[in-house]
């Protein structure tokens, strides 16, 4: 397990976290030391941050979107030579040491991927509104790839090099959590789901995605259905 | 008196199409061909009339209406599409200048 996390990078996208990203990185430095960071065109000095707290930075030099900045990660990961990438979020929702728990789970499974899932491990004060939404997310993934998932938009991934070799994200924006599991799910990759921690705080509600924004994933996977 | 003003606007956009230089053969074709129709649909008004009654849409205004509509919607579709194409385009680019420009770490950095 320690040679897999000494093998591994961690990737981070990340859009202005200048308050939170150097904490959050020097924690994870604790326990992978590879990481980098795809500073998705923030307008603030999240590059800095990020660099200041140990990681390596790639700077998108217009905002792209989350989707966009994982795949750019996880490309740079591959070239450096990773065995292993790990996903993980900038805004300080995940705790680090779930990292442990997915390598743990991909020992002991032998899966392609491992993916966090907050309901089989802990969530500490998530708004009802957005376990609502949460739910109708298991439900629709269900329907669109056929993967029964417990919990389908954790940022917190862990893919093994061949695994990572096999994913294209092609959508920028926010639909990048669905087509990641629809991929899995057409290269019939192994998957497990491995229980981590998630803290929602003011900071990463205020950050994080809105009630609006589920319309513009469903149009974003709707229009990349049509024109496959 | 709507007539010539109509004609005149015609002539006048389709004379700024052609000067730009911008459309290809086939497009600037088709774009002749579209005002050409939009002319006989001025001038002879009687004859979109007939082409509604055979359609079986009632008037030649609603004909009309609803053939703009189509070119409406095409034309929003085509540049949907190549906004989309040019998006693609983007993130190709900008993915190329981070991974071929990392920043190391900083010296000493500890995150304390």
């Amino acid at each position: 397990m320690r040679e897999l996390l000494e093998r591994a990078w961690v990737v981070v996208p990340a859009y202005c976290e200048s308050r939170v990203i150097r904490g959050v990185i020097a924690q994870l430095r604790e326990i992978c030391p590879r990481i980098v960071v795809v500073d998705d065109g923030s307008t603030d000095e999240t590059g800095l941050e990020a660099r200041a707290g140990g990681a390596t930075v790639l700077t998108h030099i217009v905002n792209l979107g989350q989707g966009a900045a994982l795949q750019t990660g996880i490309e740079f990961a591959l070239l450096q030579g990773a065995e292993y990438i790990f996903t993980f979020d900038a805004d300080g929702q995940h705790a680090p040491e779930s990292l442990t728990v997915l390598a743990e789970t991909m020992r002991s499974t032998g899966s392609d991927v491992i993916l966090g899932s907050r309901w089989l491990g802990h969530v500490e004060a998530i708004p009802p509104l957005r376990r609502l939404i949460l739910r109708l997310a298991v439900v629709f993934t269900r329907l669109h790839s056929g993967l029964n998932l417990s919990d389908t938009h954790n940022g917190l991934r862990l893919f093994s090099r061949a695994a990572a070799l096999r994913l294209k994200i092609t959508q920028p924006r926010m639909a990048h959590a669905s087509e990641i599991l629809a991929q899995i799910g057409s290269a019939k990759l192994r998957f497990a789901e491995a229980p981590v921690t998630v803290r929602y705080t003011a900071y990463s509600l205020r950050k994080g995605q809105k009630l609006s924004g589920m319309f513009r994933v469903l149009s974003d996977i709707f229009y990349a259905r049509w024109t496959r | 008196m709507i007539v010539p003003i109509l004609l005149l606007a015609l002539a006048l956009i389709l004379f700024y199409i052609g000067s730009r230089r911008q459309l290809s053969g086939l497009q600037l074709l088709f774009v002749l061909l579209f005002f050409a129709a939009g002319a006989v649909a001025v001038l002879f008004q009687p004859l979109t009339m007939r082409l509604a009654a055979y359609l079986n849409v009632g008037r030649g205004a609603d004909l009309l209406l609803y053939f703009s509509v189509l070119c409406g919607v095409l034309v929003a579709a085509n540049f949907y599409f190549r906004f989309k194409e040019t998006e693609r385009t983007l993130v190709e680019i900008v993915r190329r200048v981070a991974i071929l420009s990392p920043e190391n770490p900083a010296e000493g950095s500890s995150g304390k």
